[in-house]
């Protein structure tokens, strides 16, 4: 692998991250995306929010984001990413045309920002990153697709750090704590 | 073989991803679900809960509150310990002003129970005997009712009915909130039907849910 296919993995791993997350969020938390759906699509009267579009599109993104590593899946699944960059960026374009308020619900209840520029800016980029991938790259090795795996679970689990980094620190901050109570404890029954 | 495995390893990763997130939503509706309890003075209208429904169908116990000017379905569940509490003060408040006559208590109130199987709601009206106490009850499985046909994905819930129609609809912490609530709307003066509307209510403001990390 040259540093071209190397730059390539980086990038694809981080579209397995957004992705993941993103469905993974959206599926079990899908309140928020259905809202924000909701204020963008003129419903009928007494109609439910759409939960259900919300979890078939957190679907969609999760097996995007997986099979972005298998190789045998590698053009259906950038063409896949590119209709969800497109997706993205149309809600996007719509929200900032309707003036959405609700928060987008892109990465659950996290989200805190309406459907806008933000949401454009990031389906342009997984439509183009994607849409590089099938143009630049002519297939995928087995070292190529190992890679990607590898990369987008390093890049998936560092994601995962750094959002419960503030419960991390409380639960390393006690069992610190509790250490050293016993160091003190024993320091005291041995004098 | 290296690919399989990490690909496998992908998968799992992305299982524990969904792992955290179904915490972070389990987190974030604790301080929700506990907020009517702490403050228990207001109702909280729900919005995500759209108004003017009217169910097709009539699961058979609640058939007659279709037809109910100002009638109230409490979606209870099993496993949520504000809903326990509700579910003994109706019967309480029942067993005590049975034949009272006064609004409140004769406020036409049905209770259904949004449970994962028909044990568990079962269980939930043997603990509660809701229904020997004159409440209507339905036990629904997945809340496949509740839900499919209001929305309702919160407990406990009041759904304020006009004649069959969804009107109001309210996260609460003690019955005598929505009792009173009944009995304040069945003294307002009416000119013919009423559009469904969220109430004036002294709004109490839910707590932020929490962030889904």
């Amino acid at each position: 692998m040259d540093s071209a296919d190397w730059l390539l993995t980086l990038i694809d791993a981080l579209v397995i991250a957004v992705l993941v997350q993103a469905g993974a969020v959206k599926l079990v938390s899908p309140a928020a995306g259905a809202a924000a759906v909701a204020e963008l699509v003129p419903r009928g009267r007494g109609m439910p929010p759409p939960t259900a579009a919300v979890r078939a599109l957190a679907v969609a993104e999760l097996a995007a984001g997986i099979a972005a590593a298998v190789p045998q899946l590698r053009v259906a699944d950038r063409a896949l990413v590119i209709i969800l960059g497109l997706v993205f960026a149309a809600a996007g374009v719509l929200g900032a045309l309707r003036g959405s308020s609700e928060p987008c619900g892109c990465f659950g209840a996290a989200s805190s920002r309406p459907l806008g520029a933000g949401n454009v800016l990031m389906g342009l980029a997984l439509a183009a990153v994607a849409g590089a991938n099938l143009a630049f790259r002519g297939g995928m090795s087995s070292d190529e697709a190992a890679a990607t795996a590898l990369s987008g679970v390093v890049v998936l689990m560092v994601w995962q750090f750094v959002a419960v980094r503030a419960e991390a620190r409380v639960v390393v901050g006690e069992l610190l704590r509790q250490r050293v109570r016993q160091s003190a404890q024993r320091s005291e029954v041995s004098g | 073989m290296i690919v399989v495995g990490s690909i496998a390893l992908l998968v799992l990763a992305a299982a524990v991803v969904l792992l955290y997130a179904m915490m972070g939503e389990l987190a974030s509706r604790l301080p929700r679900d506990a907020a009517p309890a702490e403050d228990p003075g207001h109702l909280t209208p729900l919005e995500d809960v759209p108004l003017g429904v009217t169910p097709d169908t009539w699961p058979e116990p609640l058939a007659p509150l279709a037809g109910r000017r100002d009638a109230a379905i409490l979606v209870l569940s099993p496993i949520c310990a504000t809903c326990d509490k509700v579910a003994g003060q109706l019967v309480e408040h029942r067993r005590k002003h049975a034949g009272h006559g006064h609004a409140a208590d004769d406020a036409p109130l049905a209770v259904v129970v949004s449970c994962r199987d028909a044990a568990s709601g079962q269980e939930f009206l043997n603990r509660h005997p809701l229904a020997q106490a004159g409440v209507p009850c339905l036990v629904d499985e997945g809340g496949e009712w509740s839900t499919g046909t209001f929305g309702v994905n919160l407990s406990p819930t009041a759904l304020v009915l006009e004649t069959g129609t969804v009107a109001e609809a309210y996260s609460f912490g003690r019955l005598t909130n929505i009792l009173d609530h009944l009995e304040e709307r069945t003294r307002r003066p009416r000119i013919g039907a009423t559009a469904p509307h969220r109430a004036p209510q002294p709004v109490h403001t839910p707590h932020a849910p929490e962030g889904a990390q």
